[in-house]
């Protein structure tokens, strides 16, 4: 089964718990790609790494997604036939 | 007799969670979630003593979340008077089903392939013929079908458009230079081989939108105030001080917070807190304020993860800013960027955000987040060259001022918090000096008003909600409707202070 790369955040007081941290660092196919304060950037099975979240309190969890540059440039979507 | 606005389905909320708190913070929201119970069409809602006309058509409880009927004007005036509440527009979701392909083009029977032919065009500035270099144009045949060639201009200012012909009579024609000139529009031209096309330079003292909206910035404005700018990164600049800054994207060096080869932070930066003095720089709407740069795109990219975003929202409530502005947007909901806007709320810290570039599509996430503030963006004619881009951004709705309008490519909708200047607005950019339109424009103009309107005693608050309370407070209470309707620029636009 693939990994897809997911971010997890800590909603609770104060920085996110250590032991909190290792069981997800302990999951099995987990790799932990950065991390801040409040946050990891994981890549795992989602199935497992959601299951684990759950049962972790204070953490949401979410795919990693991407915010493009606004601009207002007029595209081009097809060459004249 | 003025038509009544119609009225629709909001959630109302307090701050966090579903219900209010018998904390001294959440005494305000208490007050009002009770008192909305006893709420009826008739009655309607009573805060301060003002009678605030909405429906509670079902709730969870006494202290709890709330289905509610209102107008947009009561929603702007709930908002205004108890800005620690929420008031979520009730949303439906719809399956989402992938469309089906349609072939918009068929070729016929006998018809030839698509044509290799170019046209080469030089641009070229209309001051010295000199060549302009890297300026991005865009050729339409048929506009409304997005048909047309695309390229950027070589060292010598030519660009090769493969449109099928040596000769061709275009739609439309937009040049969109990088540093130093006006962007070009033109329609219904007819190009050939070696066609030239002249740019006007930029004029540093220009009144532009900015300069319309926030003129003659002086040097204490916005001081004590910290902003951050969470973007692509901020190039140093004759007119820029960044205090200082973070790049959050993963994997590359934390400090290397300048610009990623965008323009757009830089850009975006200038507006803020740009310092310089025309006609040999500009200025911004706030250049005292104290500016920090947060790089979320990665080095040359044009895209930054939720990942990114969130932990530059976390650095900037760490480095004490007030004020987070965030041109940027439109990607799904997702409950990580959420919490940190939340977060920042909660600590004192403001996120400011753009509504979004689709032409009149609902405010995009996270501008529509109810704990931060969405900028939509207009445009004032006179403030642009009736022959550059920002021509195009002229539609209705109109202002109460007729040269007013909200810029064509603004999202709308009851999201909206404020409207700012957003078309045609030069600001810096590494190596000098752009003109770009866009919501990303008027969401730092906006900033540095906000920024202008914290006063000491506001700065001084604890870092909670109630200061970030405050400081919505104290900005909205600068916003002047400008008669666009509440849809289009929520309070108005914030005056300078």
């Amino acid at each position: 089964m693939a990994t897809q790369r997911f971010v997890l955040r800590y909603g609770g007081d104060g920085a996110k718990p250590a032991a909190d941290v290792e069981r997800v660092r302990a999951l099995t196919g987990a790799v932990v790609v950065d991390s801040s304060e409040r946050m990891l950037l994981v890549d795992s099975h989602p199935e497992q790494l959601r299951n684990l979240v759950e049962s972790l309190p204070g953490w949401v969890m979410a795919p990693e997604q991407t915010y493009e540059v606004p601009h207002t440039r007029k595209s081009v979507e097809r060459p004249p036939q | 007799m003025a038509k009544a606005s119609e009225t629709s389905q909001y959630v109302l909320l307090p701050d966090q969670g579903l219900r209010t708190t018998a904390t001294a913070a959440g005494a305000q929201a208490r007050e009002l979630f009770l008192g909305a119970e006893e709420a009826t069409p008739s009655r309607g809602l009573r805060i301060d003593g003002r009678r605030v006309p909405m429906t509670v058509i079902d709730s969870i409880g006494p202290d709890g979340a709330k289905l509610v009927e209102l107008t947009p004007e009561s929603a702007l005036t709930i908002r205004s008077l108890r800005p620690g509440v929420r008031l979520v527009p009730v949303v439906y979701y719809t399956p989402a089903v992938a469309p089906i392909e349609q072939v918009e083009n068929p070729v016929s029977t006998g018809a030839r392939a698509a044509a290799t032919d170019t046209i080469t065009l030089k641009v070229v500035s209309k001051t010295d013929n000199s060549p302009v270099v890297g300026a991005i144009v865009v050729a339409f045949v048929d506009f409304a079908a997005r048909t047309g060639a695309k390229g950027v201009t070589d060292s010598s200012g030519q660009v090769s458009l493969a449109l099928g012909s040596a000769s061709i009579k275009l739609q439309r024609l937009y040049v969109y230079p990088l540093v130093g000139y006006w962007s070009l529009l033109k329609k219904n031209v007819t190009i050939t081989t070696g066609t030239t096309v002249p740019l006007a330079s930029l004029d540093l003292a220009y009144v532009d939108g900015v300069r319309w909206a926030y003129p003659n910035a002086p040097d204490s404005a916005g001081k004590g105030v910290t902003v951050g700018v969470i973007d692509t990164g901020v190039a140093n600049h004759p007119d820029l001080v960044i205090a200082g800054g973070t790049n959050t994207v993963p994997g590359e060096d934390p400090k290397n917070f300048g610009d990623n080869g965008q323009h757009h932070g830089t850009h975006v930066a200038g507006i803020v807190a740009a310092r310089g003095k025309p006609p040999t720089g500009i200025r911004g709407v706030a250049p005292g304020v104290t500016l920090r740069a947060y790089r979320v795109f990665g080095q040359g990219s044009g895209h930054a993860s939720n990942f990114a975003i969130a932990k530059a929202i976390d650095q900037g409530i760490t480095d004490k800013c007030d004020l987070l502005n965030m041109s940027l947007g439109g990607g799904q909901p997702d409950p990580v960027l959420k919490a940190a806007v939340d977060h920042a709320r909660a600590g004192g810290s403001l996120c400011i955000i753009a509504t979004g570039n689709d032409s009149r599509a609902p405010v995009s996430f996270p501008a529509r987040e109810e704990m931060a503030l969405a900028v939509s963006a207009m445009g004032r004619k006179g403030t642009f060259p009736t022959s550059s881009t920002g021509a195009d951004a002229v539609a209705a709705p109109y202002g109460t001022d007729k040269k007013n309008f909200i810029a064509e490519f603004s999202n709308v909708g009851p999201e909206v918090d404020l409207v700012g200047p957003g078309v045609g607005i030069i600001s810096t950019v590494p190596g000098g000096w752009e003109e770009i339109s866009g919501t990303s424009m008027a969401c730092p103009a906006v900033t540095g008003a906000a920024a202008r309107a914290l006063t000491p005693t506001i700065l001084k608050m604890k870092r909670n909600a109630a200061r970030s309370d405050a400081m919505v407070a104290a900005i909205l209470a600068t916003a002047k409707t400008l008669g666009f309707g509440p849809t289009f620029e929520g309070h108005g636009m914030p005056q300078a202070k």
